[in-house]
């Protein structure tokens, strides 16, 4: 489908599949699922090392998986952050789409709006 | 063994290294799936900035963040990488100080000071220590491989912005070397470690090495085989032959892709006159075939109709199995016999039969090295192509197939437990007279002996009939493909 004219003008067609827009945010947030429980995986871990080593070693060891998961969790919230960049779009679009289609809509003669 | 010592003695023994270990390897699965995960947010902007679901400057934003991941993705693989080569390091260490430290405070127990052989726990204490502080060291390296992210003292960047600011994302990007004559699987695996813009700068650069190159991703492969095309496709001073298949090639991609069809250029050799051509996702499809084809195919004359049977044995293998995902490939990539003479020599199937080998490897190492699940995999073999196919199998190792189909094959060297694939299908017919030459072997496909599972035909079926819908044999065909079809 044809989007709604930008704001400002634009050098390329603006044009939007919402179903095939919708599929790649589901694609891209069960990814960032996936990896926030990677990140909660390095966490969990990230606390047996001070329990199997205990002092310094188990400290730094830990300290290093917390930085892991705190990395894998950034990556995470980023692609989560940007899915619902694209689902937000595909909505977006979609409801203007139903806007403007309902705006022309009553533009009709009341008795064109139903079939005889 | 001073009172300190003796503490850090009992601190060390008291070390659990089963639960050290574990994490350990923990780590490292979770460290492997990120650069499965990169491969896959990679797919899903490559999917963006085809322009097919969205575009205009909102959609070049999107994917403009994409690419600004997929490189803090790589940048974090590549640091994680490094500290669990740390955390590795100091596994040994973790187990040896482990060790001696218990052996040294046991001996310590039973010994009445003064004695000489005190002196030995005094050498075991100390070697002890020295495992230990080199545990230490090693546990020290592993945080500080990650200090080029930012991460201080154990504390990462607190959010994607910040992580951003420690990643360099401008600047030329030095295209790296393309390794040459090397496994499929390294050359999967050098691909697999390359950053995003590594690799699209090594396609700019070298889209003849790269297209050709077994190992790599079939969209990596695709757009540089496109570059080449484009090239051939603007050149004045190419040849009239090769002109010619280029247009072909051209015109039969923009065909294909006109009616819906995802199409994966996997090799362009022109001068060579060798083509690849594959419908479907080679790199993410449940099934794969491998269309091999026989004497007097070439891709300025023959893609066409090739393409017209990969497209029907598409068709046929959902039609077996209709939630299977299937790519099937024309495989043009040997020179096939033009004349008689050529036709009755192995010549071809010599040079055909390792190139087939190479490219199944390099299929099933362009997965592994993302841990994509394997396709099931047919090679499907037609007269001539049978000899590809029994020269492939003489390369050493497995051929890298789930199964394979000889269709209207002149004769085989050896039977089909020979070509050492799980499952060997043939098809041959009375109409057939090429099935009856026995030009290469003595050992016919339909013969019982053989031990080929044979594929439904009729009897006034032609050599060229096999991938005619009207006949049953290319749905049989398909439903090898979809692994619907049990060996006898």
């Amino acid at each position: 489908m044809s989007a709604p004219v930008p704001s400002r003008p634009s050098r390329g067609p603006i044009t939007v599949e919402p179903a095939a827009l919708e599929a790649l945010a589901a694609e891209l947030a069960a990814l960032a699922g996936e990896l926030a429980v990677d990140a909660e995986h390095s966490e969990s871990l990230a606390a047996t090392f001070p329990v199997a080593l205990g002092g310094e070693e188990g400290w730094v060891t830990g300290a290093t998986a917390t930085a892991w998961a705190a990395l894998q969790e950034a990556i995470a919230d980023r692609a989560r952050a940007v899915a619902g960049t694209l689902s937000g779009a595909a909505a977006a679009y979609r409801a203007q789409d139903a806007a403007l289609s309902g705006h022309m809509g009553r533009g009709r003669p009341a008795g064109d709006r139903e079939p005889r | 063994v001073s009172a300190p010592v003796a503490a850090r003695l009992s601190a060390i023994a008291a070390w659990d290294v089963p639960l050290v270990r574990r994490a350990v390897n923990q780590l490292d699965e979770v460290a492997g799936r990120l650069s499965t995960w990169r491969a896959r947010i990679e797919g899903v902007g490559r999917a963006l900035e085809s322009g097919e679901c969205w575009s205009g400057p909102a959609a070049r934003s999107a994917v403009g963040a994409l690419h600004d991941l997929s490189a803090v993705t790589w940048a974090v693989d590549a640091g994680l990488a490094r500290s669990l080569s740390a955390y590795e390091r100091m596994l040994p260490e973790v187990a040896t100080a482990h060790e001696l430290a218990g052996e040294a405070r046991a001996v310590a127990s039973v010994l009445p000071e003064g004695m000489d052989a005190g002196l030995s726990v005094v050498t075991t204490a100390d070697a002890a220590l020295r495992h230990a502080a080199a545990a230490a060291a090693a546990a020290r390296d592993a945080g500080d491989e990650l200090a080029g992210l930012g991460v201080r003292d154990g504390f990462a960047p607190v959010d994607f912005s910040d992580l951003l600011g420690h990643v360099p994302l401008v600047g030329p990007v030095a295209p790296p070397a393309v390794p040459v004559r090397r496994h499929p699987d390294e050359v999967a695996t050098w691909w697999a470690g390359l950053s995003e813009a590594s690799q699209l700068a090594v396609i700019s650069s070298s889209p003849a090495a790269l297209g050709a190159l077994d190992g790599v991703p079939a969209w990596a492969r695709d757009r540089a085989n496109r570059r080449l095309l484009d090239r051939a496709l603007a050149s004045r001073g190419l040849p009239d032959g090769e002109a010619t298949t280029a247009r072909v090639v051209a015109a039969r991609i923009a065909a294909e892709e006109a009616n819906g069809r995802q199409v994966q250029l996997q090799l362009l050799d022109l001068s060579g006159d060798r083509v690849a051509l594959a419908l479907g996702d080679l790199d993410t499809d449940d099934a794969v075939a491998v269309l091999v084809p026989g004497i007097f195919n070439t891709p300025g004359d023959d893609l066409d109709a090739l393409t017209g049977d990969a497209a029907d044995l598409a068709a046929a293998t959902r039609a077996a199995a209709p939630a299977t995902a299937v790519a099937t490939m024309v495989w043009l990539g040997y020179r096939t016999p033009s004349h008689l003479a050529e036709a009755v020599v192995r010549t071809s199937a010599e040079r055909g039969g390792p190139a087939l080998a190479t490219a199944l490897d390099g299929l099933g190492a362009a997965r592994g090295a993302v841990a994509t699940p394997a396709a099931r995999t047919t090679v499907v073999a037609h007269s001539y192509g049978t000899y590809v196919v029994d020269e492939a199998a003489d390369e050493p190792g497995t051929l890298a197939a789930d199964a394979i189909v000889l269709l209207g094959s002149p004769g085989m060297e050896d039977d089909a437990a020979s070509l050492d694939a799980p499952a060997v299908f043939d098809a041959a017919t009375p109409a057939d007279p090429i099935s009856w030459a026995g030009w290469f072997g003595d050992r016919h496909t339909w013969e019982n002996g053989y031990g080929s599972t044979g594929l439904p035909t009729e009897a006034a079926m032609g050599h060229s009939d096999y991938f005619d819908p009207g006949h049953p044999t290319l749905a049989a065909i398909g439903e090898v493909v979809a692994g619907a079809r049990v060996p006898e």
